[in-house]
């Protein structure tokens, strides 16, 4: 783990936009409910419920990257 | 005061104490081991929901329905929009929180101290704002019967717009009156009594022909076949919306009245699934309950930074600690927004 204090602000304000802007399509899709999505079932659970399910995994993801990117610095380097 | 962070000095040492496993502190450590106990908990939370959510799939409340308020926008119907903005607030004050840890990595007393209270600031806004979603959903909008089955008759007009009781509901001179602990005995209490008696509400569902009865099962393929009595115009059965019933069965099902819903407690709902509310209250209850402690041991550490303890001590690793926490807070919001408000 290399001890150099470099500052990480701009990742951190990068995915910080990211989040916000996942929750806002999010929000989006839930109050505009597409029926095409709505009404489209794959897996006995509709298309929309899956995106969601999908976006709530990217976003749980950055978020654990927030949370870890101190304590193994070398595992996002790259992916941002 | 310095030994409290460890640092590893056990190069070919291992069993020598000191040694940092994954390259996390002891302190760290047992934050993560804390985090992941937590998250299990959480997670047997969530699939309860789930499971019961199943088994009641067909009269589950719709969450478009349930939340609608927004501050000072009365009789607005704004779905999500204030919950979506709580998020935002726990994801900001999430990013201050980062902020704070990364300026203790350079030991910038002030800038911690700074990012600090924003976290705190932020942390208070999202509870407060569950303490208001709290009232609204306690309190109700439109009220409705409970029937001697225990399913929900919600009511609405001949456009499928939801009516509130007390917009048909005729006031009778008042037969029932709530016993409080100072009308009384100081153990006598009764609960509630609803603003409206189910005579009432019958007498003014029988004065206007124009109300109908919205049950709580959801039009899906499966449901479809076994309804009876729906309304004649098709345009108020959507699929993937509640019922709404014709006149004549509106009137056959109010004959099952048996009590009048206003709000929400653990027993009875307006909004249907009496199992809605429980898991509401208790999810919502002990996320927010974390966020609350959360806030707490953020402001014992924003004093120390303050006092310059840390600053001292030549680590913000109490930041970082409690960093972590915060982290899984807003973390295990993200799938309560999800499986509550979205899906």
């Amino acid at each position: 783990m290399s001890h150099a204090h470099v500052s990480n602000t701009g990742r951190i304000w990068k995915v910080f936009w990211l989040l916000s802007a996942i929750t806002i399509v999010e929000v989006f899709f839930g109050i505009y409910k597409p029926q095409a999505l709505f009404l489209t079932d794959f897996l006995s659970m509709n298309l929309l419920n899956w995106l969601f399910i999908i976006l709530t995994l990217v976003k749980a993801y950055y978020i654990g990257l927030l949370c870890i990117w101190k304590e193994k610095r070398q595992l996002c380097d790259g992916w941002l | 005061m310095g030994s409290t962070v460890t640092t590893a000095q056990s190069e070919g040492r291992t069993w020598d104490g000191g040694n940092e496993p994954l390259g996390a502190s002891y302190g760290k450590l047992m934050m993560w081991f804390f985090i992941v106990s937590d998250a299990l908990t959480f997670s047997g939370f969530l699939a309860a929901y789930g499971f019961s959510r199943f088994k009641f799939i067909e009269t589950w409340p719709i969450a478009d329905e349930v939340f609608t308020h927004f501050p000072f926008a009365h009789g607005v119907e704004l779905p999500m929009y204030y919950v979506a903005l709580m998020t935002f607030i726990l994801i900001f004050s999430s990013v201050t929180m980062v902020l704070a840890v990364d300026a203790g990595h350079q030991m910038k007393q002030g800038k911690v101290a700074l990012y600090m209270f924003l976290t705190i600031i932020g942390g208070l806004v999202f509870v407060g704002s569950q303490a208001w979603e709290w009232k609204n959903f306690i309190k109700g909008e439109y009220g409705a019967i409970e029937t001697k089955g225990g399913s929900i008759l919600q009511f609405v007009n001949k456009e499928g717009e939801r009516v509130k009781l007390e917009d048909f509901a005729i006031k009778m001179p008042n037969q029932k009156e709530q016993l409080t602990r100072s009308g009384g005995d100081w153990f006598l209490e009764t609960a509630p009594v609803a603003n409206f008696s189910v005579a009432e509400v019958k007498a003014g569902f029988d004065a206007n022909p124009n109300i109908l009865v919205r049950t709580e099962i959801i039009n899906t393929p499966a449901t479809i076949k076994d309804a009876q009595g729906l309304n004649e115009n098709k345009e108020l059965n959507g699929i993937k919306q509640k019922f709404v019933l014709s006149r004549a069965e509106s009137v056959k099902r109010m004959e099952t009245a048996n009590m009048v819903v206003e709000g929400a407690n653990l027993r009875h709902n307006e909004y249907g699934s009496k199992l809605f509310a429980d898991f509401f209250f208790f999810i919502t209850g002990f996320h927010g309950f974390h966020v609350f402690s959360g806030v707490i041991i953020n402001i014992i550490i924003f004093f120390n930074i303050l006092i310059g303890t840390y600053q001292k001590r030549g680590s913000y690793e109490m930041v970082e600690k409690v960093g972590l926490y915060w982290h899984f807070v807003d973390l295990v919001w993200v799938f309560v927004f999800t499986f509550f408000y979205l899906v």
